[in-house]
């Protein structure tokens, strides 16, 4: 009876047992000689196949540089790229290069991880809102794949409300003006994603009202000023006093979808995310900039710097700065920038012939060039995901009716505090 | 299984001989367990079913079927090259798992020296102890034996399990100890008797705990991730993870659940068709 069975167990386990000790054989090195092999670690922050965008870039980089091969290697998200690079540091075998957040940048200096880049940055030609500002006097980060924070709107349903489709609201209170007259058409006049990482699109509305989050230094916050209370008020105002945002959380991965099935006639998002958009609306899509308080525009920048990484050899730490300066080029940075909708990180990159054809083609891609020049610094700090939490969870707590704006800033501030205590010391 | 069948389809509609109000009162009672069986698995299920639905459902206009969105997903990674990895590394540890499992599990249950305590609690600390708790200290090792980048690196720390010692070792301390004494009176020595008498009575238990193992690390990502750098040497969830990624920007469920399909299609088959043997050996196995 148990006879048959267990000839199956056993057949399995030695077939398997034979792969196993297959797979032990360790992976054929592809070293040749006189090539420098460099180990480039990337993370993948928007939907499609960008995988295989960059591999198709580095090898660009492979074919044109005899005696270097850069090894593209995919590993993850950024959460899950900072883990990698942070165990393979602590393991001894740190990466040379890596795209890794522009904000990650105060806790890779506190782990000894990175080298300041100076002098790419500086003849880089980037749009200052990208580096600025500088940390413990040096640019650590060169400009790889960064957003904004704008804003999309339905013109379609624009038009329908009898709005002028050629701009978006220019303030706060055309914002609620458009959004009261888009309701009218039987979807929500606007959206603002509040799960995971809010302080994001939170940061502009608090910019705009007065003051950023973060301080420049890494060890200051600003939670409770008066601009991110006046900012969550807002926020709030649109749900419950307004009634032109769905009361409650929403989330980020679902806004760009209400806004494509016309659930919603505008949204804050990405720039990240226009590919998508425009690929997926059946309608007329317009993108503009951030509204502003009264009259100032802001907004935010997010996304991913080229780090190069510290007790590298000598001629790998030269291959790296050629790798590094390669990729950040304006040829390349046009490049990138069209085929996966981040900002073109440098005028110069704005210029170049094949950009300006997709500037033409899509009009909307410009917005967030533009947004550059009213672009704030993104809260960064030491400890920064626990600080991140600290915000995310304040502000949602607000949004979900759970605690007051002024308590939970105020909590949220001390809470911040306490945590960067121990780095204002150094 | 009787309850299942009962629970899953059958309905208690024949004429029964027993007074009106004893039969209708258990018909209510059945329906009502059904429904509420019905909600559990509804909403067990409707993940999957969604998955299902968005993959070769979603965009083909109404009522349509289509292979676009797997074919566009399976574009994204290279899924033939990451499926033969996860073959290899799932059942290769699989068997080394078992084997150590096997043998480690015979001698806890069938043998005293001293110490035996402390070691069996050792097996249950390596249970509680997750690998990212140790994982630096891992990366460190495999570093030292060049094994990082290779599926033998991505294995090996898995290559013990506690739950797999532990399950075998009360699987053996189940087989009555005269049977052992009738196969030695029948000329069987140590390891004809761990062959011939202990092994098949585990065998639920290898079952049961081949079904932990395999779906663990058909899944598991974030250690393979991060020991490995080629494709040689990464699963599949790697290519998921390759279109799962969307902070900077709105996700396309379509491809997100395509990639989905590709990842738990062929576990979902297999567990689908062994349901009953699974079902069993669980039961038979984790009572320790």
């Amino acid at each position: 009876m148990m006879k048959a069975p267990y000839k199956a167990v056993a057949a399995l386990v030695s077939a398997s047992g034979l792969a196993a000790v297959m797979a032990m054989a360790p992976a054929a090195s592809a070293a040749k000689r006189n090539t420098v092999e460099l180990t480039f670690y990337y993370p993948v922050g928007v939907v499609g196949p960008l995988s295989q965008t960059m591999t198709t870039l580095v090898n660009r980089f492979n074919q044109t540089h005899p005696g270097i091969h850069v090894n593209a290697v995919f590993s993850g998200n950024y959460q899950q790229t900072l883990a990698k690079v942070e165990t393979a540091i602590q393991g001894g075998n740190p990466p040379d290069v890596a795209v890794l957040n522009h904000t990650a940048q105060f806790d890779l200096i506190h782990l000894q991880a990175i080298e300041p880049l100076d002098d790419v940055v500086k003849a880089g030609g980037f749009y200052p809102a990208l580096t600025q500002p500088k940390v413990q006097g040096h640019f650590w980060g060169v400009p790889f794949q960064r957003s904004t924070v704008v804003l999309y709107y339905n013109k379609d349903a624009f038009k329908k409300a009898g709005l002028d489709p050629s701009h978006g609201p220019n303030t706060w209170s055309e914002l609620v003006a458009d959004g009261q007259k888009l309701q009218k058409l039987g979807m929500s006049g606007i959206e603002i994603p509040s799960d995971g990482t809010v302080y994001w699109e939170f940061e502009p509305f608090a910019t705009e009202a007065g003051h950023n989050l973060g301080g420049n230094d890494g060890v200051h916050v600003y939670f409770n000023s008066a601009a991110a209370k006046t900012a969550l008020q807002f926020w709030m105002d649109l749900s419950h006093k307004y009634h032109v945002m769905p009361a409650g959380i929403l989330p980020w991965n679902n806004v760009p979808t209400d806004f494509e099935n016309q659930k919603t006639a505008m949204i804050v998002h990405s720039s990240g995310s226009m590919a998508s958009i425009l690929q997926n609306a059946k309608f007329q899509v317009g993108v503009s900039f951030m509204p502003a308080y009264k009259s100032k525009y802001r907004t935010g920048v997010g996304g991913g710097d080229l780090y190069l990484f510290k007790g590298i050899p000598a001629d790998h730490r030269a291959a790296a700065l050629t790798f590094i300066k390669w990729m950040s080029a304006p040829a390349q940075a046009a490049w990138w920038s069209i085929r996966t909708g981040y900002v073109p990180t440098s005028p110069q990159a704005m210029q170049q012939p094949e950009m300006q054809a997709h500037i033409k083609q899509v009009p909307q891609a410009k917005v967030p060039v533009d947004q550059l020049a009213y672009a704030q610094p993104e809260l960064s700090t030491y400890q920064l995901n626990q600080v991140y939490d600290v915000i995310d969870s304040a502000i949602q707590s607000v949004i979900d009716g759970q605690s007051t704006i002024a308590a939970a800033l105020d909590k949220a501030q001390q809470q911040a505090d306490a945590i960067l205590a121990p780095y204002r010391m150094q | 299984m009787a309850v299942n069948g009962m629970a899953l389809g059958m309905r208690p509609g024949k004429p029964s001989t027993l007074p009106h109000h004893v039969a209708s009162r258990r018909t209510w009672r059945a329906r009502l367990r059904q429904a509420v069986l019905w909600f559990v698995a509804c909403v067990w299920g409707f993940p999957t079913l969604w998955v299902l639905y968005e993959t070769f459902f979603a965009g083909a206009g109404r009522f349509g079927f289509t292979f676009a969105n797997l074919a566009q997903a399976w574009q994204v990674a290279p899924f033939g090259r990451y499926y033969l990895n996860t073959l290899v590394m799932v059942f290769g540890l699989l068997a080394v798992q078992l084997l150590f499992g096997a043998v480690v599990g015979f001698v806890l249950a069938r043998y005293d020296f001293p110490l035996k305590s402390v070691i069996t609690l050792i097996f249950l600390f390596q249970v509680v102890v997750p690998i990212y708790a140790v994982m630096i200290q891992d990366y460190r090792m495999l570093s030292s034996l060049h094994l990082l980048n290779t599926m033998a690196g991505v294995m090996l720390p898995y290559t013990v399990s506690g739950i797999a010692v532990l399950s075998f070792r009360q699987a053996f301390r189940s087989v009555p100890r005269e049977l052992e004494e009738a196969a030695r009176l029948d000329g069987y020595g140590t390891f004809g008797i761990f062959r011939r008498v202990y092994l098949p009575q585990a065998i639920p238990a290898a079952l049961a705990f081949a079904v932990v193992s395999v779906t663990y690390h058909w899944t598991d990502f974030l250690w393979p991730m991060i020991v490995t750098n080629t494709d040689n040497a990464r699963p599949v969830v790697v290519g998921l993870a390759m279109m799962a990624q969307a902070s900077e920007s709105g996700m396309q469920w379509n491809l997100l659940a395509a990639g989905t399909a590709i990842v738990i299609l062929p576990v979902l088959i297999l567990f689908t068709l062994a349901t009953r043997r699974i079902l069993a050996a669980f039961a038979a196995t984790f009572n320790w």
